[in-house]
């Protein structure tokens, strides 16, 4: 056992009692009964005609070092879950959210305020289009998420 | 207490009691070393954390993370860095591994502030916003005042030097202070003994010493110096030698560690259970007296308060559902249990304070014993010096007394002055946190009764703005009823209302009418005059028409 995973571990039992008396509209919990990886499914509230009766799934994967080092957060493909259009986020469900790097993360954000931060990402875009170089980047990639450096070119997206 | 055999110096002082196995990982947990007292042997963290389950250890070898290879130092709160140094006061009291040398008792397993058990919820506010429990050691940022468990401060600074809540770049060696306002909070905390097996609960302040010195749980050093597992102080007696190895049980003939015999009658044994003559739920034989005495829902027992007032005496269930209600006398226990905790603190206090006295005393006596002779020695030459008296004003100056002597004194008494000190201050603080507490109690009392005064005043004004209310409207009818009396008059009070309410301004202009129109109609009947000038008279009184706002 890693040194640190007692008390991500912990931490995250703690998130699942809170989670477990209920969540932000929105935001369901689909599988946490491990402290390595967790579903939630998330929906946009508003009537955003990009995201409207879409549902998508999110993999939290949670390292030994949560919450000092931020967790790995990916949209999921599957029949009925869609990966949302998003300038910032590619069609293999990696995101571009400075929240999610190492430089953004801060040990005080949890998996609720994630979804919300993710949410609240996809109600306020207008642009129906996939990042610059989505193609090249997506039949490329090979490095795991957070190991990507991402150039965190518009913050207000 | 059974004596202990003290391992020696270089003895693995850690491990993981491999009865603790048939268990979730929950009680591994408690049995993680305190990461406080590591601080300064924590490596950098790992680049990038490793995915792997927390699966349990093998069957007899304990986790690689639980063993150390050498024990703790001896004073962790001076020789680690300086950010421990601004929470050293706490660390001291609360780590067990920075007192256990002085006590020269057996090492036992450190406290993870992390994973205790609250016995009631803890307020939000006390909550460490990184690690979701309730702050242990904590420090503050000092620009920006945010407030996180030392430890987990610490982990995140490590890999970012900013303040996990806005990102404001932070020193280590300016920007930390202890959170000196909640430790009174977090102190009086209720909290259960992280030992398993003990369901002990006192103020958070009191465990260290619960546990490390009273708790038979307290999982030790297993006496067996061949063996580095750990094991309940009760069972680590020397003549039962090591309790790690396997025997078949009794009941179940199932090989089962001897240590962990009472944890498998508890809950695995399955062999020779008997029904409960009182509640029908069946028991281990082994068991049963235990189960009477402290599980039965139908033993008639007392309620857990009745030391303080309470009479209720029923079958458990029932007084623990009286308990739940709650019970009218849990707020007095309570009370008394906090004045009970403060006691004991005071008490211990008190002797550790005695026997450094009393050392100090025996030290002092030797002093003058060695002075005297060596004053003997040389002193033949000179017979008209006076005896020297030893300067007893000592707990005032010692660094006086000692520099008094001259640098003659040799460490015992040294030592013995610097302990006297650390009592003194100890003593000084203790008196301080009597005094804070006493004023926080006074405090929250004084906050209680001013709201309610604050509400009661509120409530006062609203009925006085009815009263109002109603005087105003009494006026109204009474003059509307006076005016219809008057009959065809010119005012009517519906003019009189429109006239009045533009205040004082339109009064002015009004009363320069009103007299031009008694200059220009000199010759008008005196009824007629009295009548116009009505609406002046009414407005000057300052309340006018308009009716007071709520
Ligand atoms: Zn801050
Ligand atoms: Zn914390
Ligand atoms: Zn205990
Ligand atoms: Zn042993
Ligand atoms: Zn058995
Ligand atoms: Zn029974
Ligand atoms: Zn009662």
């Amino acid at each position: 056992m890693a040194p640190g995973a007692q008390f991500a571990a912990k931490r995250l039992g703690k998130e699942l009692t809170k989670i477990s008396k209920g969540l932000p509209a929105g935001i369901v919990l689909v599988q946490g009964d491990n402290f390595e990886e967790w579903l939630l499914d998330i929906q946009v509230l508003d009537s955003n005609p990009l995201y409207m009766g879409q549902t998508y799934r999110l993999k939290f994967k949670f390292g030994s070092s949560y919450p000092i080092e931020p967790p790995e957060v990916v949209f999921v493909k599957l029949p009925d879950r869609p990966i949302p259009i998003h300038p910032h986020i590619y069609s293999n469900g990696i995101i571009c959210l400075d929240l999610l790097g190492q430089q953004g993360w801060s040990p005080v954000q949890n998996v609720e305020s994630v979804c919300m931060s993710l949410q609240s990402m996809l109600t306020g875009n207008t642009k129906n289009e996939r990042p610059p170089g989505d193609e090249e980047f997506v039949r490329g990639n090979r490095l795991r998420p957070k190991d990507i450096d991402f150039y965190y070119h518009d913050n207000n997206v | 207490m059974p004596p202990l055999n003290a391992p020696e110096e270089g003895v693995p002082a850690a491990g993981l009691a491999s009865w603790q196995q048939d268990n979730s990982s929950t009680s591994y947990a408690s049995y993680a070393p305190n990461m406080l007292s590591e601080l300064p042997e924590l490596g950098p963290l790992p680049e990038t954390p490793t995915s792997s389950p927390p699966a349990p250890g093998p069957l007899l070898s304990p986790p690689a993370s639980f063993m150390r290879t050498t024990r703790p130092r001896r004073f962790s709160n001076i020789s680690i860095s300086s950010v421990a140094a601004t929470v050293g006061s706490e660390t001291q009291s609360a780590c067990v591994g920075s007192t256990r040398d002085l006590t020269g008792r057996s090492p036992v397993l450190l406290i993870n502030y992390q994973e205790l058990q609250y016995e009631s919820e803890v307020d939000k506010s006390l909550e460490c916003p990184i690690c979701r429990t309730p702050f242990h050691a904590p420090i503050t940022t000092k620009p920006c005042g945010h407030t996180f468990c030392s430890e987990c401060l610490l982990r995140a600074h490590q890999l970012r030097p900013v303040c996990p809540i806005d990102r404001r770049p932070l020193d280590v060696e300016r920007d930390f202070c202890k959170a000196r306002v909640i430790h009174d909070q977090l102190d009086r905390l209720r909290v259960k003994c992280p030992s398993q097996g003990c369901g002990h609960v006192c103020a958070r302040e009191l465990l260290a010493v619960h546990y490390e010195r009273y708790c038979e749980y307290t999982p030790v050093l297993c006496p067996d110096n061949s063996c580095d597992l750990w094991i309940a102080r009760q069972d680590a007696a020397p003549d039962k030698g090591c309790l790690h190895k396997y025997t078949p049980c009794q009941y179940c003939s199932k090989q089962v560690m001897k240590a962990g015999l009472e944890e498998h009658y508890d809950r695995e044994c399955s062999g020779n259970t008997v029904k409960c003559a009182q509640c029908d739920s069946s028991v281990v034989q082994h068991r049963m007296e235990n189960h009477v005495a402290n599980d039965c829902p139908s033993t008639v027992v007392l309620c857990k308060w009745n030391k303080y007032g309470c009479g209720k005496s029923a079958p458990r269930h029932d007084v623990q559902a009286h308990e739940k209600k709650p019970c009218i006398y849990q707020a007095i226990g309570r009370l008394a249990q906090d004045r009970e905790d403060d006691r004991l603190i005071i008490s211990e206090l008190k002797v550790r304070l005695s026997a450094a006295e009393g050392r100090l005393r025996v030290a002092e006596q030797e002093k003058t014993e060695r002075r005297e002779r060596k004053r003997r020695q040389a002193g033949n030459t000179n017979n008209t010096m006076p005896p020297f008296v030893p300067d007893l004003n000592l707990s005032n100056s010692p660094r006086a007394a000692a520099s008094y002597n001259n640098g003659t004194l040799d460490s015992p008494e040294d030592y013995m002055l610097a302990q006297f000190e650390r009592m003194e201050t100890q003593m000084e603080d203790l008196r301080k946190n009597i005094h804070e507490l006493d004023g926080l109690h006074s405090m929250r009392l004084l906050n209680d009764t001013m709201r309610l005064n604050e509400q009661i005043a509120e409530l006062g004004s609203k009925v006085g703005v009815i009263g109002m209310h109603t005087t105003w409207l009494m006026n109204v009818q009474r003059q509307s009823r006076g005016q219809q009396r008057a009959g065809g008059v010119v005012g009517s009070p519906l003019s009189s209302l429109a006239s009045s309410s533009g205040g004082p301004g339109t009064t002015n202009s009004a009363t320069g009418s009103v007299t031009n129109a008694a200059r220009n109609a000199p010759d008008n009947e005196g009824g007629r005059y009295y009548n116009s000038s009505l609406p002046l008279r009414r407005n000057s009184d300052g309340r006018g028409e308009n009716p007071p706002r709520l």
